[in-house]
């Protein structure tokens, strides 16, 4: 393969990879457009839908892919209680408080998987997780490919959401003008609960696509965390497209990185182009 | 500023017969029980007072949330344990060197991100002190993702800070303890400890005020990183095995804030009243859960990290003075 | 249609209203006039619910409502259009009228609605799909209206349409406010201006320092000396 070629192999796993982030950030960034507020539990909530998926294959021998909904609407479900009990007590509160709040959840979701699962790494072997398509020279694992395809779906679909739906435009609204929202007849409380639920639900499809290319562990998490974090200061806090934008963008600096300089340093250089972007732009390159 | 009223107020005759009777008790506890285990524990919560109090100056007084000071901690206990494995220098000397190379690296890497605010400054600290952790991974020279094992070199020495009993050692993290307690209490009685708080509760105001912001806050992180630095060298001369994951990685990072959140950030008691819950929480869970509930206690201090932000946002230390001042009130007023 | 009965609001320890009391009928414009800072807005915040009472109490349509949060308010018929309009600037015009018609009984109905709506302010269907930031700021007053209109209250409440609008541009709010009555609608409006607003007023109402000073039709009070003295600079 000529280093042509492998350069193009590796922006095609670049995208493909930034489409699932991309719908990871949009998660967090939903939350934080609307709520102001940032989840820290987020890479936690994609670790309990992997292993949610996990089981659902190893016990019951259900394919990721049709598992699916119920993994979301797990996802969702845990969202929307989450923010009943933790988020709504503290919304308004001091920004050390909102960390912690979410921190503390962390720390019990992820040790808690610790002690039931154990930290063994573990994989789902799905009966397509080994094709490799090929498009002339390039070659593109089928995991690859329909988890990057199914994360593009979910996010036209949010985006529709918000676009078409009166819940979405009242989403929109609140995140202009809670009090405004509140005078044309929004239940703003509901809609708060509604945003933490689908964003968490974003957090709970990727994490089922993520097994398709991603072994899972208690602590896997972390990284997916820090990630969307990263995508959603580089493409612009609270911004739809911004985390879009991002999504790619880390995704293809990750696999560029991982080409040019060595896959280990892979992440010290997305966390150096997040700290530059974070000091020449701090809003984003979607933020205003 | 309240806080420190508090404080003053709280520190008057009666505390303070009750703080001298506490260090006559911690001195002499080494004399009365031979039980290493025993030692280890109060050595352990000596060792996370010390640094959580090294995270409260950064992120409790000034209001800056850091996740990332165990990279301060690991650069500390790196810098002397490569200076003694290379060149024999005797790690207090370490120490010395680690503060200085660690103050360095914070200001140069730290400083650009000391604009930000809230939640930012807080994100942006992970990235740091992943860059820095995973740096050391990958070089080999320091070790790789192996780290770095001290040798035995002398059975008991003050000079190169190895000893085979733990009483030294409590006796070291005692002494750093205390002295770090009044530098602190002095701090937060100094104008310099009234401005990081100005700092925290309205930065506009008090750049209106003339508080020289910025130079506050690399004070603030230079004092923090420091400390972190310092505890980090006992780290490694206590444990005499570190590596990157360990003394930089999430888990100790996290480690070094939680006693001062459930304690009580922005006080001076606070995070050494959260060292004492938390550390003996871990304990009991060790010692009566076993191996199999490896971790068990990161649930529960996820559980109290949880309750003490929703229901008692000043921690353990807040919640207690306040409800001290309510009963003396109504004493007051029974009377 | 509406009874306000003795309340008393504060902002923390600041006491802003005392023992304010006074009704809406049915039908007709009723306005509250006075001062800057006398507590109008106040009122009307805490009618719209998003201010809580100490103590009094407000019925609508002989129900107490203070216990509704203020969406319940909204679906009962009290809309309150706020204060510097306070459009939804990265909504397209069409989707701020689409919130304004959130509550379910108006989006059932939200076809004619728009019908009326843009029969009402026809320029407003010229600008359907631009962003609401972008109209100059009497289209957002009209933006403000329309959307307040469209989940069909009982009871609209204004707060001062006319705030920095040019003059010609008040004309034509008023002419507005008139012609929104004449539909049948209810009005409450708190102004500053005072002459505009007590010719149209049915009745009207003096707020001084969070107290009801004053009391009357618009043509009495525009001549009553007090009025005429500290307000009118006659």
């Amino acid at each position: 393969m000529s280093w042509g070629m492998l350069f193009l192999q590796t922006i095609t796993n670049g995208l493909l990879i930034g489409a699932v982030y991309a719908l990871i950030a949009l998660g967090l960034n939903v939350i934080y457009g609307v709520m102001d507020f940032i989840n820290f539990a987020h890479g936690e909530f994609i670790m309990l839908s992997m292993y949610a998926t996990y089981f659902m294959f190893v016990l019951l021998g259900w394919d990721p892919l049709l598992s699916l909904p119920i993994s979301m609407l797990m996802l969702f479900g845990l969202g929307a209680i989450s923010e009943i009990f933790l988020v709504k007590p503290i919304l308004g509160e001091r920004m050390v408080i909102q960390v912690f709040t979410t921190y503390g959840l962390l720390l019990f979701l992820r040790n808690i998987a610790t002690f039931f699962w154990s930290s063994t790494w573990r994989t789902l072997p799905t009966s397509y997780s080994d094709v490799v398509l090929s498009l002339g020279e390039i070659r593109i694992s089928l995991g690859y490919a329909l988890s990057s395809l199914v994360a593009l779906i979910f996010t036209i679909g949010l985006y529709m959401f918000f676009k078409k739906t009166d819940t979405g435009i009242a989403i929109r609204a609140t995140s202009q003008d809670r009090e405004t929202a509140k005078l044309m007849g929004v239940d703003v409380n509901k809609i708060y609960m509604l945003t933490f639920g689908l964003g968490s639900a974003c957090a709970g499809v990727a994490g089922v696509l993520l097994t398709l290319v991603y072994p899972i562990q208690p602590e896997v998490g972390e990284i997916f965390c820090v990630l969307s974090f990263v995508i959603c200061v580089v493409g612009g806090m609270g911004n739809f497209m911004g985390a879009i934008l991002g999504g790619f963008l880390i995704g293809l600096t990750e696999s560029l990185a991982g080409f040019l300089v060595a896959p280990a340093y892979k992440h010290i250089i997305v966390f150096i182009v997040f700290i530059i972007t974070l000091l020449i732009r701090p809003k984003g390159l979607m933020g205003k | 500023m309240l806080r420190i009223k508090m404080l003053r107020s709280s520190l008057k005759s009666k505390q303070l017969e009750l703080l001298l009777m506490t260090l006559i008790a911690l001195c002499i506890a080494p004399l009365m029980s031979k039980s290493t285990y025993f030692l280890h524990v109060m050595i352990m919560i000596f060792f996370f007072a010390f640094a959580n109090n090294a995270w409260n100056i950064l992120s409790g007084y000034v209001g800056l949330v850091s996740f990332g000071h165990g990279a301060f901690l690991g650069l500390g206990a790196y810098t002397s344990t490569l200076l003694l494995l290379n060149f024999g220098v005797s790690p207090w000397i370490g120490m010395i060197a680690g503060v200085i190379l660690t103050s360095i690296v914070a200001a140069a890497l730290f400083l650009p991100l000391l604009k930000l605010s809230g939640h930012f400054f807080a994100l942006s600290t992970i990235a740091v002190r992943e860059i820095i952790r995973l740096v050391f991974e990958y070089t080999p020279y320091v070790g790789g993702a192996m780290g770095l094992t001290i040798p035995i070199i002398a059975s008991s020495s003050l000079y190169y800070f190895q000893f085979s009993s733990k009483i030294p050692y409590y006796y070291i993290a005692l002494t750093l303890l205390l002295v770090q307690i009044l530098i602190l209490y002095k701090m937060e009685r100094s104008k310099v400890g009234y401005y990081f708080i100005a700092i925290r509760e309205n930065e506009e105001t008090a750049k209106a005020l003339g508080v020289d912001v910025k130079r506050y806050k690399i004070i603030a992180l230079v004092l923090s990183a420091s400390f972190s630095a310092v505890i980090g060298t006992f780290y490694a001369q206590y444990f005499l095995y570190i590596h990157p994951n360990s003394t930089m990685g999430v888990l100790i990072s996290v480690e070094m804030l939680l006693s001062a959140v459930i304690g009580g950030s922005g006080t001076l008691l606070g995070p050494v009243i959260g060292a004492f819950v938390l550390i003996p929480v871990e304990t009991v869970c060790r010692v009566y859960l076993g191996g199999m509930w490896e971790g068990f206690h990161l649930v529960i201090y996820g559980i109290l990290l949880i309750s003490v932000s929703i229901f008692a946002p000043g921690g353990i230390y807040g919640k207690a003075s306040g409800l001290l001042e309510t009963l003396r009130s109504k004493w007051r007023k029974g009377k | 249609m509406l009874y306000v009965n003795k309340i008393n609001v504060s902002y923390g320890d600041i006491q802003v209203l005392y023992n304010v009391s006074f009704k809406v009928d049915e039908g007709i414009i009723t306005a509250i006039v006075g001062p800057n800072s006398a507590g109008k807005t106040t009122i009307l915040r805490t009618i719209s619910g998003l201010l809580k009472q100490r103590s009094g109490e407000i019925r609508f349509k002989n129900a107490n409502i203070d216990n509704l949060p203020p969406h319940k308010r909204v679906e009962s018929g009290i809309v309150l259009i706020p204060e510097g309009r306070k459009i939804f600037p990265a909504l397209t015009v069409m989707e701020n009228l689409r919130v304004g018609s959130y509550p379910k009984k108006a989006r059932s109905v939200r076809r004619a609605s728009l019908d009326e709506i843009f029969n009402l302010f026809p320029i407003l269907r010229e600008r359907e799909n631009q962003m609401a930031g972008t109209l100059s700021g009497g289209e957002q007053q009209m933006l403000a209206v329309a959307r307040g209109l469209m989940s069909k209250p009982k009871l609209l409440m204004l707060d001062e349409p006319s705030l920095g609008l040019a003059p010609k541009l008040v004309d034509s709010v008023f002419e507005t406010v008139k012609n929104l009555s004449k539909t049948g609608i209810t009005l409450l409006i708190v102004e500053e201006h005072i002459d505009r607003v007590l010719e149209i007023a049915n009745y009207s109402y003096l707020l001084e320092n969070g107290r009801i000073t004053l009391e009357g039709k618009g043509e009495d009070l525009l001549n009553n000396e007090h009025v005429k003295e500290t307000y009118l600079g006659i």
